[in-house]
């Protein structure tokens, strides 16, 4: 319980923001709106996770939270700030120091070693040679590969990859990982160790954890879930309030992931999009 | 929450990317080509050959040049002044045009004969001059709808132009660059020709008769003082008779034997003059003439006497267009392989994004990347360049001593160091431009790539 307290007082200073966030693709003459009108807060020291079918904004939404993308209408917050405001200088101060980012497909650069992978984002944010050379040992260590720095990306396992990336994202001590599908290209047991670390990383260093996943191991782990469906918020979602039963879950993720959450929603001011949702589900 | 505190808020939480981690660009450029090795030898080929074709073009002309900047009075001037004219020679566009102008009697055996030799020369057009006045002044002069005459060979003047008018015209002609070559004196003028018109002649080749006959045999031509371009073989040299004459200021005598001078030449005006001095009607002596011809001395004169336009542009505006094309085809490729490089990297350069890479990073990146390439393909390039163009030149470049019989490598006693290094030094530079200017598309547009590509899953 004491650790519920902790949470509990970290959770109230939001990190990230979103106000009616709506973002419209123009393909030739049709636009094509991807989100409409999306209002969110992912507080501080949260492991929350963003669910939805493909097509239904999630990965948009995903994007314009991790400052990958800008909103056509509304703001995105990241840190109180603005993104829409900020130049191109400005976003890569955000994403070199405030985000770190995590893929499917690992992404470690190919010609460097695991340590100046690591080193690579402490470089662009000024650090020296040495120091980050330590800090860089240091998230090795962590992550458990500090054996394996000098290996180059191809001679790790897919699992070691993610781990390096994981350590990577964590070089300029972020306020947020945004991690896409981290357990995408992983097997069952490599994932399960993959969401373990993230979730230390999330209890020890207090980093709020954004993914976006089909995993229900991934759920399990969350705080939160946030459901997205057709461009709009469908529901969000306590981990407290839903019983998750990892291995019952059979044929489509998303379906079946439907067919075994059960509880209460938690209503999120201004969600108008979770009403006719928690009516679907009650 | 109003724009006021959004602006103070804003400067509190965020900064802007200043870092531009150049030798970590430079690591990863080299680190990338490294990893590519053979996707890069590829791309750089490109540059190998276009460097390749610049620095042969270069190592000639410098080598060219070399050979062309040998003084008159070193000892090896004859032997270069060979070579010069013998690749001049392997140059198409080189044409010499030689008019014959025929014996004064009807059977023009000599004339027919020269002609007949020179036309199986490469690049020597030869052709009979006319017999009549006007129409022999228009050549002289270039009058003509044809290229102007290079060398007029004089077997003899006959009667009908054996005047005034036409001996200034020949004067112009050899003014203005054009050369003169005279075979023997007394076969040349039809019997009631004007002593003021051989002597007007005979100061246009100036030298100054003497009145005397002396006969030169085989054996003593080995012992003569001889000088003229290398292809003439003087130890071949029939006995014969020869007039007496002495060189005036602006001849010098070019063979001599103990009782006097068998061939002269000289400079008048922008050309040249050469003159055999063979006593008598030179229809009788077919030996001598036969000598004159395929010993070389007529198609050296020739030569010598077109020397000028032998030595004309070592570097062919139309090779210069070459190898600007091949350049802009280098480019044209380079663009294409780094754009193929650039779209498969879209993960890489999306993720350094994401890390905290500027645009500018990128750009310097795949700059610094195809300079890399660009020296290595460089100075592969000039290696190659040079050492095809040196061996070909080496063998080009190697002449006969005809007195002494020894070989001399011009290319190697001439060898300019210098002017190679410099030259390879700019096609250096040039091979790194080239490859830069071609990467600055593929930069940019790797540099528009949007942080989101890290996350597409799709190769």
């Amino acid at each position: 319980m004491a650790e519920d307290t902790k949470k509990t007082e970290q959770h109230t200073q939001t990190v990230v923001r979103t106000r009616d966030v709506t973002k419209i693709y123009t393909m030739g003459k049709v636009k094509v709106p991807a989100l409409k009108g999306i209002t969110l807060q992912i507080y501080a020291g949260e492991y929350i996770s963003i669910m939805g079918p493909s097509g239904s904004g999630k990965s948009t939404l995903f994007n314009m939270v991790g400052g990958l993308d800008k909103p056509t209408e509304g703001s995105v917050y990241i840190d109180e700030v603005d993104v829409a405001q900020l130049d191109a200088y400005e976003l890569a101060w955000l994403r070199c120091r405030k985000i770190g980012y995590i893929f499917q497909t690992f992404n470690l650069i190919g010609v460097m070693s695991a340590l100046e992978n690591v080193t690579l984002p402490m470089t662009f944010a000024g650090m020296t040679t040495d120091e980050s050379r330590d800090k860089g040992m240091f998230l090795l260590e962590k992550v458990g590969l500090a054996d394996r720095h000098s290996h180059k990306p191809f001679e790790l396992s897919g699992g070691q990859q993610q781990r390096v990336a994981i350590a990577r994202a964590m070089a300029n001590s972020p306020s947020i990982i945004l991690a896409d599908e981290p357990t995408g290209n992983l097997d069952l047991a490599t994932g399960k160790e993959i969401i373990a670390l993230l979730g230390a990383m999330n209890q020890d260093e207090g980093v709020t954890i954004i993914t976006a996943t089909h995993d229900i191991k991934m759920l399990s782990a969350s705080n939160r879930i946030v459901w997205i469906r057709d461009g709009s918020l469908d529901k969000i979602e306590r981990r407290e309030d839903i019983d998750i039963e990892v291995g019952s879950v059979g044929g489509d993720s998303e379906g079946g992931v439907e067919a075994t959450l059960r509880g209460d929603q938690e209503g999120v001011p201004g969600t108008a999009a979770s009403t006719p949702a928690e009516e679907e589900n009650n | 929450m109003n724009s006021d505190t959004q602006g103070l808020q804003r400067d509190k939480n965020i900064g802007r990317q200043m870092v531009l981690p150049l030798s970590k660009a430079v690591e990863i450029a080299w680190k990338s080509i490294k990893i590519r090795f053979w996707r890069s030898v590829i791309t750089t080929s490109g540059i190998v050959l276009a460097i390749a074709f610049l620095m042969s073009i270069f190592t000639d002309t410098v080598f060219n040049n070399a050979l062309r900047s040998v003084e008159e009075d070193h000892p090896r001037y004859p032997l270069v002044e060979s070579v010069i004219q013998e690749q001049a020679l392997e140059d198409e566009d080189v044409v010499i045009r030689v008019g014959i102008l025929p014996e004064h009697d009807d059977k023009n055996e000599m004339a027919r004969e020269t002609l007949r030799f020179l036309q199986g020369r490469a690049q020597m057009l030869s052709f009979l001059l006319p017999s009549e006045p006007s129409p022999l002044k228009d050549e002289l002069l270039g009058q003509t709808e044809m290229q102007p005459m290079d060398v007029m060979f004089v077997a003899g003047f006959p009667g009908r132009i054996s005047e005034k008018t036409v001996m200034e015209a020949i004067e112009a002609f050899v003014d203005n660059g054009g050369a003169l070559f005279v075979l023997g004196y007394e076969n040349l003028w039809p019997e009631d020709v004007d002593q003021n018109l051989k002597n007007t002649f005979l100061s246009l080749l100036s030298v100054n008769l003497e009145d005397d006959v002396f006969e030169v045999s085989a054996q003593e031509i080995e012992e003569t003082d001889h000088r003229i371009a290398g292809q003439v073989n003087w130890e071949k040299l029939p006995d014969s008779k020869y007039l007496s004459f002495s060189a005036l200021e602006g001849s010098e005598i070019i063979a001599q034997t103990q009782d006097g001078g068998i061939a002269f030449a000289g400079k008048h005006g922008d050309g040249y003059v050469c003159f055999v001095p063979v006593a008598g009607q030179m229809t009788g002596d077919s030996h001598l003439f036969r000598w004159v011809l395929r010993e070389g001395l007529l198609p050296a004169s020739v030569l010598w006497g077109a020397r000028d336009k032998l030595r004309g542009d070592v570097l062919p505006a139309r090779t210069l267009w070459l190898v600007a094309l091949s350049l802009m085809v280098c480019v044209v490729g380079i663009t294409n392989a780094m754009l193929m490089s650039v779209t498969e990297r879209f993960r890489e350069i999306g993720t350094m994004k994401c890390l905290g890479a500027l645009d500018k990073f990128v750009i310097r990146l795949f700059l610094i990347e195809s300079s890399f390439q660009g020296a290595a393909g460089a100075l592969a390039g000039v290696l190659v360049g040079f050492l095809l163009s040196f061996i070909r030149i080496l063998f080009s470049f190697r002449a006969q001593d005809v007195v002494t019989g020894d070989m001399h490598w011009l290319a190697l006693e001439f060898f300019p160091g210098v002017d190679l290094l410099i030259w390879a030094l700019v096609s250096l530079i040039v091979g790194i431009i080239i490859s830069v200017i071609a990467a600055i598309y593929p930069a940019y547009t790797a540099a528009r790539m949007e942080p989101v590509e890290a996350m597409r899953v799709e190769a």
